[in-house]
């Protein structure tokens, strides 16, 4: 766990937002489990209400001991993996010591088994990469969109025998819709698996927000990202929005290059920011909603350019499926 | 805002980070930690490496970020010395006044980010 997590790499782009939108919707796009969202606006008092209004139509469900073979159902493929974006995600399940199963959007069933089970349950895996064969992990894949995925085939029903009959495996699921028709309402999939599993309940996303005053907040140089006289380097900028995400003080006298408790500080060149805020959701957040917030956003920016002319407003998204890289997977937009 | 002086650039660090941010619980048998001033838990985490590490461990660079009221804190580690320091934490089981106490990690990132939530919250 300890090498793991030493060996994390930073990837910056730095890019103007008058081109590659493309890019960056796909970084937003191929993360598909989201579990928390943090916005921090220097400069702004209050988060601006068309950001709230993103998380208004967002709607998560907590499933209670689904079998699995409910997820190669034909009803269940029809009705929503074909129309629509299902984001599901065994919950409660560590992906280094058990088994974890998850459905993506692009319709893919994943089963991430540890080796028990998969001798077990007869399905073949895909080839191990280096790190699932060091640890004695198996991933079967599954395409519930394959034309040849239906029943009184010999690969469909091989499944749902393994599934239902050879192990009857049953996970508490996370689970979130995006209808492709926006006539249709992303609550149907709570009611569809009402009857198929013993509680389905909503999950509520918590919302927080924190105003700070007179906080240091380091210049961003757009042209040098990697440190000027005019701009900080953009690994501290990142600690900074870090300690300013967890509530660090970092103005108190306690803390300073000569302090007993903690060195840490704002980087230089830095200017005073009078206030500011941050805001943050926790949840379970599907990618079309962190896209919808990304684009308030920068519309948001675009509304003020003279207020924010020297201030830099920044979000971040974290991504942390329970992985054993924690904190690794996660990423950082910051509009200047 | 469009910047028409940005070039589209992307930078990679190097697979090792400066520092290793940790999220620590401390627990002191019979006290409240609540109590605990930022200095005083600052000691107990240098008392913690005096024990293990010696005087060469007492040496190294922790930061104490953040001390919250029932006595978890955010650390700042070195990279190179993190597995030790780590142990150190770990392995400490009493306290000066001999209370028995513990440190427990509860949540490790390379970036202090990471910290900022806890993803293993539905219990």
């Amino acid at each position: 766990m300890a090498t793991s997590i030493q060996n994390a790499t930073f990837l910056f782009h730095n890019y103007s937002l008058g081109e590659r939108t493309d890019k960056e919707q796909s970084v937003v796009l191929n993360r598909y489990f989201n579990h928390a969202l943090t916005v921090i606006l220097p400069g702004a008092s209050v988060i601006p209400h068309p950001v709230l209004e993103c998380f208004s139509d967002q709607l998560a469900y907590r499933l209670h001991r689904l079998p699995l073979y409910r997820l190669i159902e034909i009803p269940f493929i029809q009705a929503f993996v074909k129309k629509g974006a299902v984001h599901m995600m065994s919950v409660n399940t560590k992906l280094d010591t058990s088994d974890c199963v998850a459905v993506t959007p692009s319709g893919c069933l994943l089963l991430h088994l540890t080796k028990d089970t998969y001798e077990q349950l007869g399905l073949e895996a895909r080839k191990q990469t280096y790190h699932e064969k060091i640890s004695d992990i198996y991933v079967v894949q599954i395409n519930l969109l394959a034309d040849h995925f239906r029943p009184g085939k010999k690969g469909y029903d091989r499944v749902l025998w393994c599934l239902k009959d050879r192990l009857d495996l049953a996970f508490n699921f996370l689970v979130a819709w995006e209808p492709h028709d926006d006539k249709v309402c992303s609550s149907s999939l709570g009611v569809y698996f009402a009857e198929k599993c013993p509680r389905v309940e909503r999950v509520a996303q918590e919302k927080t927000s924190r105003v700070f005053t007179s906080l240091p907040c380091p210049k961003i140089d757009a042209v040098q990202p990697e440190g000027s006289e005019d701009g900080c380097h953009y690994q501290e900028v990142f600690e900074w929005l870090g300690a300013v995400a967890c509530g660090i003080d970092i103005t108190s006298e306690d803390t300073g290059p000569d302090s007993y408790t903690s060195t840490l500080a704002c980087p230089d060149p830095k200017y005073n920011c009078p206030r500011g805020c941050v805001f943050q959701v926790s949840g379970f957040i599907t990618p079309q909603t962190v896209l919808k917030v990304w684009k308030t956003l920068r519309e948001y920016t675009a509304c003020h350019p003279r207020k924010l002319a020297d201030q830099p407003d920044c979000a971040w998204v974290c991504r942390q499926p329970r992985h054993s890289q924690a904190g690794c997977t996660q990423f950082l937009c910051l509009w200047r | 805002m469009v910047d028409a002086d940005v070039k589209t650039k992307c930078f990679i660090s190097e697979k090792k980070q400066p520092y290793l941010y940790m999220k620590v619980s401390l627990t002191i048998d019979g006290e409240d930690v609540g109590q605990l001033t930022p200095v005083q838990y600052k000691y107990l985490i240098m008392q913690a490496l005096k024990e293990t590490l010696g005087q060469i461990g007492a040496s190294y660079t922790v930061d104490l970020l953040k001390l919250s009221s029932n006595g978890v804190a955010l650390l700042r580690l070195p990279r190179g010395y993190s597995d030790k320091l780590w142990a150190a934490l770990t392995m400490y089981g009493a306290t000066p006044a001999k209370r028995r106490c513990a440190f427990r990690v509860l949540q490790v990132s390379p970036f202090l980010m990471g910290l900022v939530v806890d993803s293993r919250w539905q219990q």
